[in-house]
Order: C-alpha cells, then sequence, then structure tokens
C-alpha cells in the first residue's frame, strides 16, 4: 500500500524524485528541493512498523546546518522559530522538524516540510534584524519599567531640521535632559558618535548614555571614536541593569 | 579576483591565505562534542598567528546518521558580517552543481568561499566539489585541522592528529 504511494509521489513530482533507503524504513527523498547554498534539502521519509501515519522529517539536520551562522540561543529566536513552525504545522522534537501524514497526502506534506526548512534556513539572513530587535526590545523594556521617574521619550530628534539625528530616549532630569542610545554594532556607534557630536555643534545641552550591546566586540577606532563623542557608556545590558540607576541617580 | 564584504576587498589570494594561515587557539573546544537539538556540537575561536584575523570553527554531527556531518571554517572580520570560509561535509545528499555535472551522489564534498558569491553577500562557499581526502567525521576532522593551520592542534584533538589514515598511500 505504501510502495503505490511512494510509486504515486514520483509521479506528482513527475518523476524528478527518487527515494533511497538511508536506514531501514527510513528513506531519503531526493528531490529538486535545494538551500540556498546548493545543497539538497534533508527530507525523509519514515515508515511505520506497524502501521500508523508516514512520518515525513528532517532528523534534526535544517537545525544543525543553520547552527554553525545562526544558532536558535535567545528568547526572539526561539519565538520566531516557533512561530515559524506553527503557522505551518509542523511539530519539533529535539531538533528534528516533523509532520505526520497519510499515504495520500505525502506530496503535500512532503511540500510544507520543504516550505519550512526553507524558511527556518533562511533565519540567517535576518539575524542581524532578529538579532537587533532582541536587544532593543529588551533595552526598551527595562527603560520603561525602571526608568519611569525620567519620563523616558522614545525617537527624539533634538536638531527638528535633522531627521537623521535621532536619539533613542531622551530621559528628563533636572538640570538637561539624558540622551540615552543602544548600540549593537559599528555602524549604529558611529552614527551615534556622529550625532553626539552635531548635538554638541549645536550647542544643545544633554548628557550622552551609550548601552552596547557588547562594547568588546566593536572595531578598536569605533571604540575609540564613540569613547571620545560620549559622556557616559555602558559596556553591556548587563551593566546597564545594574549600574544605570545609580548612575543616572548621582547625575540628577 | 576580487570581492566586496562590506569595506573590504577580498581577493583569492587573500581568501587562500584566510584559510591556510596559522591559527592559535582562542577558546578551545569541549572535550566531549554536546548533543543539541538532534546533533553533537562543538565549537572553538582561533586568531591568525599574527594576531590580525579572527576565526571560529564549527563541528557537527548528526545524532541519527553518524555520516551526516560538518566540519567548517568561518571568518569573522572587524567590519562586516562573517562568512564560511572552507566547510568539509559528509554524504548528507546531492548538491546542485553535483547533479548538473552529472557527478556521482551522495559524496563527500567540500565547500569553499568564492569571491564571485563573497560578492554577492550570502553562502560565500556555496561550491561543492566532491572529494576523496576523508571517509568520515574522523577523518574529516583530521584533514580540516591540517588544511586550516591549527596550531598546537595536539593538545586540543590528539586523537585526530596521531591517527595515521588507514588508507594513506604515502604514510601520510
Amino acid at each position: 500500500m505504501i510502495m503505490e504511494y511512494l510509486d504515486l509521489l514520483r509521479l506528482q513530482f513527475n518523476n524528478r524524485v527518487r527515494l533511497r533507503e538511508k536506514r531501514p524504513n527510513i528513506l531519503q527523498l531526493e528531490a529538486p528541493l535545494y538551500h540556498e547554498d546548493g545543497d539538497m534539502m534533508d527530507i525523509f521519509i519514515e515508515i511505520p512498523k506497524n502501521g500508523g501515519k508516514i512520518k515525513v522529517c528532517d532528523f534534526g539536520m535544517t537545525l544543525m546546518r543553520l547552527s554553525y551562522s545562526f544558532d536558535i540561543d535567545t528568547p526572539n529566536k526561539e519565538r520566531i522559530l516557533n512561530r515559524i513552525l506553527s503557522e505551518n504545522q509542523v511539530e519539533e522534537t529535539d531538533g528534528n522538524l516533523w509532520i505526520e501524514t497519510e499515504p495520500d497526502k505525502l506530496y503535500s506534506s512532503v511540500m510544507q516540510l520543504a516550505q519550512v526548512v526553507g524558511k527556518v534556513s533562511n533565519m540567517q539572513l535576518y539575524r542581524r534584524e532578529i538579532a537587533y530587535s532582541l536587544f532593543y526590545e529588551k533595552l526598551q523594556e527595562f527603560i520603561e519599567e525602571n526608568l519611569r521617574n525620567y519620563t523616558p521619550l522614545p525617537k527624539v530628534f533634538p536638531i527638528p531640521e535633522r531627521d537623521d539625528l535621532e536619539v533613542d530616549w531622551q530621559l528628563k532630569l533636572p538640570m538637561k535632559p539624558v540622551y540615552v542610545f543602544g548600540v549593537k554594532d559599528y555602524a549604529k556607534s558611529r552614527l551615534v558618535a556622529i550625532s553626539c557630536l552635531e548635538f554638541q555643534k549645536a550647542h544643545k545641552q544633554f548628557t550622552s548614555i551609550v548601552i552596547h550591546e557588547d562594547f568588546e566586540n566593536l572595531p578598536k577606532k569605533d571604540r575609540s571614536r564613540i569613547t571620545s563623542a560620549v559622556d557616559k557608556q555602558f559596556i553591556s545590558l548587563e551593566d546597564f541593569k545594574e549600574n544605570g540607576l545609580s548612575y543616572l541617580e548621582r547625575a540628577a | 579576483m576580487e570581492g566586496k564584504n562590506a569595506m573590504v576587498t577580498y581577493t583569492s589570494e587573500l581568501l587562500s591565505s584566510l584559510i591556510s594561515c596559522k591559527k592559535k587557539v582562542v577558546k578551545p573546544p569541549h572535550k566531549e562534542m554536546k548533543i543539541e537539538r538532534g546533533s553533537f556540537r562543538n565549537d572553538l575561536s582561533l586568531k591568525s598567528e599574527d594576531g590580525k584575523w579572527n576565526f571560529s570553527v564549527f563541528m557537527r554531527k548528526n545524532q541519527k546518521f553518524a555520516e551526516n556531518f560538518i566540519i567548517g571554517l568561518r571568518y569573522h572580520p572587524q567590519e562586516g558580517e562573517s562568512f564560511t570560509l572552507l566547510r568539509c561535509n559528509g554524504p548528507h545528499g546531492n548538491h546542485i552543481d553535483l547533479e548538473r555535472t552529472n557527478s556521482s551522489h551522495y559524496v563527500f564534498h567540500i565547500h569553499m568561499a568564492n569571491i564571485d558569491r563573497l560578492n554577492d553577500g550570502v553562502f560565500s562557499e556555496r561550491m561543492g566539489t566532491i572529494t576523496d581526502k576523508y571517509a568520515s567525521y574522523e577523518e574529516a576532522l583530521s584533514y580540516f585541522i591540517r588544511e586550516v593551520g591549527i596550531m598546537d592542534a595536539d593538545q586540543f584533538f590528539p586523537e585526530y592528529i596521531t591517527q595515521p589514515s588507514l588508507f594513506s598511500e604515502e604514510g601520510e
């Protein structure tokens, strides 16, 4: 019975598919479904030994491949992965992405899994955005929860005609405002350095604080540039969480 | 040939140097690979002997299928995105380039960074070529360690440095 459906699968793939016995009861699909790097997608069909449903799965190959350039190691990345899986009705067990299916739905299940494999693999293309949003999410969360006394104001433009010079948050202190910037990478670090120098040139009265995701990760020249341009830096979000409040109390 | 990644211009010669230069271990690998999400994993960090270049090495082996492994070298430039220079794969499946050339399927193969791909900004190491340099994860790691010039490798991979190749023609 199952062999009939495997023949049907071949037909549906226009005979551009082969099934190769990987292990007893495990067939590897050889079909024109490729990763961006040219490797064929690792899709397997697990034939049940005693009846039951067929499993279309990847035996952890997708997450293994992804892990060397983009690891699912933060709650935000985990959330995005889970969303991809749940929206496409694919399960994950110990890294194995799988779908249980009926023999007559084999083709659509293979295509469904292939789509998810592609989406999960492409998470690495969005690594900067994913990491960026996580850092900002965490920083925003901390500022909103812990710095309420300073009336944090997001997205401030101290020089109205310069909409390219943005302050992430402005904190209200008695003497002068504090401009807070989150810095994830060298590009943002350079923008913050330029912005602060422009604000100084425009005779704005402010104190600038930078919270780095990882100060040590910045190129040496960028560490020098930003150190010279801003008033206070926290080398990590943890550093800011630990020492930010006491710094602001002293500055107030 | 030249390619650009952020503000750095790469040449084929530079790519070759990045792969083959002597490298010091900055962060050693774990003694044992750890199992995570269906695969055995280990990593280490490297720096070129002159301290100019930073690298990482990833080692992955599928928990279910031992022949499905990846060992690779990634370069982390001071500016711009990191990318993979060299990747030794087990016979996990087919590759589109091998299909086009009607090469045999399911073979051990090596991906190398390529200037044109680097210029595109993604998957610099797309090109896959068949290799006869190894026939298992252990042999691949032994080959990889020699190929990428890991210094004092015997301290971190004693079993892979001392192990002679069983089928070596010249007693390598």
